[in-house]
């Protein structure tokens, strides 16, 4: 029997996959849209091919370290010192990440379902989750994870079935929004895709050859990518631009419309349901986050996780309005460049200059 | 355990030094017995047996303390005072009276071993094995002027007939069900695998209690680590009494506290003969009459050889019925709670009229009245075991009638309540193990108190903790959730349906068996196109 660390390549996909779809979706149809209008399913195909490039650099990195995680192969490019730094601005970073999920999940529950539960009580259930579910291997998330990426398929299901009166002609004329506000809306887009950089993290436990993984990360982004587009292309033509310009929630709203013969309000279901995206997505953050702390303290990271969750807990009650939300996000999706794109590229060149390679057993 | 010289002294008598007779050097002839003061069967050096007769047998009563069934009876033999010995309760005294001592009796001289007619005589001369044997429902034979002790295997078997298990009935297919007595239900098995691969282990566990255990695995098939390991599991359990199975389960399962089964229990021999040829190991335990087989998956719970007797649709549908009972009894409750309390917008128009008239009445908060109606449920069930059949119908009528109707018109549980707590329990005794229905009907109740606090999120939340959970669990190193979690497409075919057994050319993997294929195409006729 093999060890109890590796992941199957599948497992992978699921993983990247199950990280990046989270929360975001519910909401990207309007966040696009305010940006780039009738164009954005353009934008979601440049920030796809955007999140290819930098899976390009991080594949790139990787494979200079085959048996080395980043929190490993920092301090071999540059130095303990400015290697720890890193490292530990990381860990901030996935916190600050945690946080905003829980944020942007707690402000739609409590718009949509919950008006009078108390915020705290979803941040217990996101501590309960890093304290339960991220403090498991690799393996066992990424088993969970292949198993509830079935609700992936419950949601194009039940967006199909919700097909009402469909107007092509909101798409047209394509790239009406001209190249600035494409780009914006890609920019926008990132949040929402943002998940990739668990690669950097998990290459090492992964059970193949190194393209193999390139392979399976490229299928895991065409997956994503391919899977907003369809969610976004259907809120396009599904709501007039006026509409999507005013709800906030457009995805939510497809399948408020929706009412099957048992269900009359399918929304609230898949609302409750959709805890598992989000979960996940907590999960994978979690879970590096306190990899990365047990490499500070040298003690596994199923101890260090308490520590994270205390600090989410803490976080999410920092911003107390929409707008506060608003701008929480906007930084994150500017910072988010910094940490899957320049520090990594940066690392890569450096290791490069220094001629720097670990052992190879892939 | 205290030693005395005497004891070390009988060691070394014990030890042949090159052909020397230490025996003869030390003179040593009077076996006493050293009380160690401990309740507990100890492993003891040899005492031999003296060539005095009534030494060994004053040696055998202050062994077993003078007990009242220690029975002797003596007779001449070989014109030599002869003393039977035998606890009273274990052996069979006819066959003792017909093959021992009758045949002793008549033929007056000649050799023991044989004259008697008796598949198993043994000839020692360590007065501690005796005494263990005696235990076993062996008859001791002392001879004057001997040290030798004759040993004769005349034990009395008191067993029940073999019946149908009541607790995993079957409509097509065998009847048998295993007794309390290990040779007979290995005898049972054997029956169903005659084949030399099939291997027994004998082990004795508990100090005090001395229960033998059987492990039963097929060789070249089993995985050598997955033996080595139960085995492992066994030689570490330290406590001096096993009573039942349970008592094992506790002590070898990978997660006590898990509210799952992972060791599943069966009375039916072919549940674990099929069982050992997916090569899983079996238990068996002297004194009950169900067998453990580890390791198991989540969905062996669900499995019942009533599927394989019917036609493909038939247990492929049963086996569906039974996971969508799953999902029911832990969270149709939970669901009605979250609906009324939180979510009535989901319920259409037409429906809502109906469910908010049977609510208008009750005072109480539906987790209120839900929680009194399972505890109502769970009083009859046990109070329905527990009593004898005659009375046990008595409470069915207080529970459907008096308490069914009357709780409703007294306006203390909702008509809507009654009928899901009804579907609930009916689901809960759907799943074939016991042991598992147990177990759902102790989840539904982190379920209702989530939906009551969380409505649908409460729900869903809790069913991923125990979706994270079950994902997590493994036991003797193969994970609990298998097929799903990690996921195995093809090993599918036996779980939420049941496949045509010819489509099963594989063995499932989650035992690790040494080989997979368990058979070739056996259709070959049909796509020859006859």
């Amino acid at each position: 029997m093999e060890s109890n660390y590796h992941i199957t390549r599948a497992q992978l996909f699921f993983v990247i996959v199950q990280t990046q779809i989270g929360i975001g979706i519910l909401s990207l149809p309007h966040d696009l849209h305010k940006v780039a209008k009738g164009d954005s399913w353009i934008s979601i195909i440049i920030a796809g091919l955007g999140v290819q490039l930098s899976i390009f650099i991080l594949y790139f990195i990787c494979k200079r370290f085959p048996d080395l995680n980043f929190y490993e192969f920092t301090p071999k490019i540059v130095g303990k010192w400015i290697g720890g730094f890193i490292n530990s601005i990381y860990v901030i970073y996935f916190i600050f990440i945690i946080g905003l999920i829980t944020v942007l999940w707690t402000s739609i529950l409590k718009e949509w379902v919950y008006y009078q539960t108390p915020k705290w009580m979803f941040y217990l259930i996101v501590a309960f989750i890093l304290l339960y579910f991220a403090s498991q291997t690799l393996r066992v998330i990424a088993r969970f994870d292949m198993f509830v990426s079935v609700f992936l398929v419950v949601l194009i299901a039940l967006i199909v079935y919700s097909f009402g009166d469909i107007d092509f002609r909101y798409l047209f004329p394509i790239g009406q929004s001209g190249v600035k506000d494409i780009i914006s809306g890609a920019n926008q887009a990132l949040v929402a895709m943002l998940g990739f950089d668990v690669l950097l993290f998990v290459f090492p436990l992964v059970k193949a050859e190194s393209r193999q993984i390139l392979k399976t990360m490229t299928y895991a982004n065409i997956f994503v990518t391919s899977y907003y587009l369809f969610v976004i292309l259907v809120a396009l033509v599904t709501f007039a631009p006026e509409e999507l310009n005013k709800i906030p929630e457009p995805v939510l709203y497809m399948l408020k419309a929706l009412a099957l013969t048992v269900i009359e309000r399918v929304d609230l279901l898949f609302l409750s349901i959709w805890i598992v995206s989000v979960a996940t997505s907590i999960t994978s953050y979690g879970y590096l986050a306190s990899k990365g702390l047990s490499y500070f303290f040298r003690k596994p990271h199923n101890r260090m996780i308490s520590f994270v969750a205390v600090s989410v807990f803490i976080i999410a009650f920092i911003p107390q309005n929409p707008s506060h939300i608003d701008l929480y996000s906007q930084i994150m999706s500017y910072i988010s460049y910094l940490y899957v794109m320049i520090i990594p590229f940066t690392l890569l060149i450096i290791a490069i200059i220094k001629k720097k390679l670990g052992e190879s057993s892939k | 355990m205290r030693f005395s010289v005497i004891g070390t002294m009988k060691f070394l008598a014990s030890v042949n030094y090159g052909g020397l007779n230490v025996k003869k050097l030390f003179k040593i002839q009077k076996p006493t017995f050293i009380d160690n003061n401990s309740y507990k069967i100890v492993n003891q050096r040899p005492v031999l047996a003296s060539e005095h007769i009534y030494q060994n047998v004053k040696f055998m009563e202050d062994a077993f303390y003078h007990t009242e069934d220690l029975h002797k009876k003596e007779i001449i033999f070989n014109k030599k005072r002869c003393i039977f010995m035998y606890l009273h309760a274990m052996i069979d005294k006819k066959v003792l009276e017909s093959r021992v001592v009758k045949p002793l009796l008549e033929t007056k001289e000649g050799d023991i071993e044989h004259t008697v007619s008796v598949v198993t005589v043994q000839k020692v001369n360590d007065l501690n094995h005796v005494k263990m044997a005696l235990i076993r429902g062996y008859s001791a034979l002392f001879v004057e002027n001997s040290d030798t002790v004759y040993m004769f295997n005349v034990p009395s078997s008191i067993t029940r007939n073999i019946e149908e298990p009541s607790n995993e009935q079957v409509i097509r297919g065998s009847h048998e069900g295993m007794v309390e007595e290990i040779e007979k239900n290995l005898h049972l098995i054997r029956k169903r695998i005659e084949n030399p691969n099939l291997v027994v282990k004998f082990l004795t566990l508990g100090e005090a209690t001395g229960t033998k255990i059987a492990i039963l695995f097929i060789q070249n098939l089993t995985n050598p680590r997955l033996v080595d390991q139960v085995e492992k599991r066994l030689r570490a359990i330290t406590t001096d009494a096993i009573q039942t199975p349970g008592f094992i389960e506790a002590y070898i399962e990978d997660s006590t506290f898990s509210p799952f089964p992972q060791i599943l229990n069966t009375e039916r021999p072919d549940r674990v003969a099929s069982m050992l040829m997916e090569g899983r190991v079996a238990l068996l335990m002297d004194g009950s009459a169900s067998a453990l087989v580890m390791p198991v998956t989540f969905f062996t719970f669900y499995q019942s050889p009533d599927d394989y007797n019917s036609r493909f649709y038939a247990g492929s549908l049963f086996r569906l019925f039974r996971l969508i009972s799953f999902i029911l009894a832990i969270s149709l409750p939970a669901i009605y709670i979250a609906t009324i309390s939180f979510h009535f917008e989901v319920i259409p128009a037409e429906l809502l009229f109906t469910v908010k008239s049977s609510l208008e009445n009750v005072p109480f908060p539906p987790l209120i009245e839900a929680v009194i109606m399972v505890i109502i449920l769970e009083l009859l069930k046990e109070a329905a075991v527990r009593l004898p059949a005659p009375i046990a119908q008595t409470i069915g009528v207080v529970g459907g009638l008096v308490i069914g109707t009357a709780i409703v018109e007294a306006s203390l549980v909702s008509n809507m309540m009654i009928i899901v707590i009804a579907l609930t329990a009916i689901s809960s005794f759907i799943v074939p193990s016991n042991e598992m229905s147990v177990t759902l009907r102790i989840i539904s109740f982190p379920m209702m108190l989530g939906a009551s606090i969380l409505g649908y999120l409460g729900i869903v939340f809790i069913l991923m903790v125990l979706l994270m959970h079950l994902c997590r669990l493994e036991t003797f190193g193969t994970p609990y959730f298998a097929p799903f979690a990690p996921f195995r497409a093809q090993d599918i075919k036996d779980t939420i349906i049941r496949l045509p057994r010819w489509k099963m050319n594989q063995r499932p993997l989650d035992p690790h068996p040494q080989e997979l294929k368990q058979q070739s195409i056996s259709r070959e006729w049909k796509q020859n196109g006859k």
